[in-house]
């Protein structure tokens, strides 16, 4: 229904009312500063996230992190949040409505353009405080040119050497979170060489390399995680794209930084700002984030019943998908643990649900001839369902060494 | 309500015949019932050797554990209730082999798998999945009609020989697999035979692969290949000393004969098989690689064999 009063009042009314109300807000001033201040201790129901931005010289004065709330958004540099500058070099503060963001660094040394994604991307910012360095590499553009083959290749390095092991991935860019396997996954080849062959479109690459051969899981401290900062890279018709993608230690400062760079963490005695790379280590503050309210712990093993060590064991959350398919088993998740000498294991789960049980020895690949491999066989859906807060305990799960050899003589025709 | 009031009776009626018949004074770990008796199973885990006979039907799920054999007699009918739990228009009922399973009929006494509804179709049922078992595991003389796939070899080493595939919507499907596909007929599938993998070592020889809609489908699985490597477009065939397919009858399939799926890049060797005829391009007409789209690999399938091959498909039809 429409209101049938006049727009504006008489002029004088309103002169009136003006005076009136700037005695009034005078009087408000005080009680509204002070319930600003309320509501920034308590109603502020964001995150804060901090951290250090490196070069391999140390903090880089000149840089800056940069929030996104979507890949597209980071793609077009739109819908950004951008974070202030702490005390010291390098420093940075970043205040952010909770939610799910894509954070990158960007900074300038020696008259070079920088840039660091972070691995953890996308990251989800809740009220509890994040503490997140950046390690900077060069930007470098790709080499595009019409040939005989269409794709992308290039050299995946770090510190200027070709990495000699690891694997190279890549996504389509709408996928958005960049994890697992992606539409392509293949190992890094000699020299850290690798070539994707791919219809024309938008792609996102990313390299990793575990510390160890044959390491389990996500990205985790000392592993390298590679991105280019000219992701997505655009193929078009005919056409190769040629790029060398940097790496960086993932909370690795030691490994990092060149020897005579500046090591903040040696400045332990200067006066500290409050949770900064001065006084939390790294995997301190990743162990902050938030608690596992749900524990399964059990035991693996043979055939005859003879626990093995040393075994992947891997809770992977349903995620809606229900009975178990084979491509759950595809899927990336941090719910993991190794066997010990016992063949025990004890999983942290990030919440109650339904999770699928997985023992072998590899992780990030297809199962593979005389890997040992076992499925949790408590149920025909090799799943186990948990309430938050509750722990499972005693869960076996029987493996063996699959994919025997048949001895099968493939005729070589040519 | 009167359906959920019926379902529920013959829910309990399958619990009643799934645990009464194991306990009716058989030894441990033979499921199989009297000749003229029907076994119901329900969806479960069977973690010791068991060997079936009669007929086997199956609701739900039914998983033979790692450290398990069936062993299937000749004759056997296995059958599979329709469900379907998650709405996609795909049977749920599924034999998943973790240990062993050797179905071993003969010429004359086929072991059976299809549908146990009254008007069966394709995707009544899912599969008989052979996943990460670790025994060598053989199939001969069965038969697969109305599953999602009749067969499914996923890490895993066996072999498959005269067995018929038939009315599935994809008879064999196989991923990283020690795999022997010999003397088999794959017919009336929407697609015969479809793999995702050419590591091998896997032989496809002397099968009848004919009246599909698609005889052989490759698609290439995106993960892990196994050493990292450029598309090889030197004209040299990919799955030399992988993978083998020769002395096939492959023909008269309804839209190829044998196609490529998308990212199919490599060049494939299927020389030695009988195509329909001795004609190149009816030949090409029924392939589909670079001729239709230069992205895929091509097929290099000269010399043929001319002429059906006679000792390709089962025994039983010979």
């Amino acid at each position: 229904m429409k209101s049938t009063r006049p727009r504006h009042k008489p002029l004088l009314m309103r002169k009136k009312q003006t005076y009136f109300s700037a005695i009034l807000v005078m009087a408000f001033i005080p009680l509204l500063l002070v319930s600003m201040l309320f509501l920034s201790q308590t109603a502020w129901g964001g995150g804060t996230v901090e951290g250090v931005i490196f070069s391999h010289e140390g903090p880089v004065a000149e840089s800056r992190v940069i929030a996104y709330p979507d890949f597209e958004s980071l793609v077009k540099k739109e819908k950004s949040i951008e974070s202030s500058p702490g005390e010291k070099d390098g420093q940075y503060s970043l205040e952010l409505p909770p939610g799910i963001y894509y954070l990158v660094a960007t900074g300038k040394l020696n008259g070079r353009e920088l840039f660091s994604y972070h691995g953890l991307n996308p990251i989800t910012v809740t009220d509890e405080y994040r503490w997140l360095p950046f390690f900077l590499s060069p930007e470098r553009e790709p080499v595009c040119k019409k040939g005989d083959e269409q794709g992308i290749s290039g050299i995946v390095a770090y510190q200027d050497v070709p990495l000699d092991h690891g694997v190279i991935s890549v996504y389509k860019s709408q996928d958005g979170k960049f994890r697992g396997m992606g539409l392509l996954t293949n190992t890094i080849g000699e020299n850290g060489r690798f070539h994707f062959s791919l219809e024309p479109g938008s792609y996102v690459v990313v390299g990793r390399q575990k510390k160890e051969q044959g390491g389990i899981g996500p990205v985790m401290q000392g592993d390298l995680f590679c991105y280019p900062s000219t992701n997505p890279i655009i193929v078009e018709e005919g056409e190769l794209c040629d790029l060398t993608i940097e790496c960086y230690p993932r909370d690795n400062l030691k490994e990092y930084l060149d020897d005579n760079a500046e090591n903040p963490q040696g400045r332990r005695h200067e006066k500290r700002r409050r949770a900064s790379l001065w006084d939390i280590q790294p995997e301190e503050a990743q162990t902050r984030i938030v608690a596992k309210p749900a524990t399964i712990t059990g035991s693996v093993t043979d055939l005859d019943d003879r626990p093995v060590a040393n075994l992947v064991v891997t809770a992977y959350p349903a995620m809606g998908i229900d009975p178990f398919q084979m491509h759950i088993l595809r899927l990336i998740t941090e719910n993991r643990a190794r066997t010990d000498a016992q063949g025990r294991f004890s999983i942290e789960l990030p919440g109650g649900g339904l999770y699928y049980l997985q023992a072998r020895e590899k992780v990030g690949e297809a199962p593979d001839r005389l890997e040992y491999y076992g499925l949790y066989e408590g149920n025909q859906n090799h799943a186990i369902r948990i309430n938050s807060g509750e722990t499972r305990s005693k869960i076996n799960i029987q493996v063996s060494r699959i994919m025997p050899f048949s001895n099968l003589q493939v005729k070589l025709k040519n | 309500m009167e359906k959920l009031i019926n379902r529920n009776i013959y829910l309990f009626f399958l619990f009643f015949v799934a645990i009464s018949v194991p306990l009716s004074g058989r030894a441990a770990g033979d499921q199989s019932p009297a000749s003229d008796q029907t076994l119901y199973l329900l969806g479960q885990v069977i973690k010791t050797d068991t060997t079936w006979s009669g007929t086997i039907v199956i609701e739900g799920v039914v998983v033979i554990g790692r450290a398990a054999t069936l062993t299937i007699a000749p004759g056997t009918a296995i059958r599979f209730k329709k469900i379907d739990r998650d709405h996609d228009n795909i049977g749920d009922s599924e034999l998943r082999i973790l240990g062993g399973i050797i179905a071993e009929g003969t010429a004359d006494n086929p072991i059976t798998f299809a549908s146990a509804e009254a008007n069966p179709a394709p995707r009544d049922w899912s599969y008989l999945l052979i996943y990460t078992s670790g025994r060598p595991n053989r199939i001969n003389f069965c038969e697969f009609r109305h599953g999602f796939s009749g067969l499914q070899v996923q890490f895993s080493t066996a072999s498959v020989k005269n067995s018929l595939f038939t009315d599935n919507n994809e008879g064999l499907r196989f991923g990283r697999a020690d795999l022997d596909v010999e003397n088999n007929r794959f017919s009336a599938n929407n697609i015969g035979v479809r793999f995702t993998r050419m590591e091998g070592p896997v032989i496809i020889r002397h099968n009848e692969i004919t009246k599909n809609k698609i005889g052989i489908f490759l698609v290439p699985s995106g993960q892990n290949i196994r050493d990292f490597f450029k598309p090889d477009r030197s004209g040299r065939a990919w799955n030399t000393g992988r993978l083998e397919v020769s002395g096939n009858n492959i023909y008269d399939n309804l839209a190829y004969n044998l196609s490529l799926g998308e990212k199919q890049l490599w060049n494939l060797d299927m020389t030695g098989n009988y195509w329909g005829s001795d004609r190149d391009e009816l030949i090409e007409a029924k392939i589909f690689d670079r001729h239709r789209d230069d992205s895929l690999g091509k097929v290099i399938y000269k010399p043929i064999v001319e002429g059906k091959i006679p000792t390709a498909g089962p025994e039983v039809e010979r």
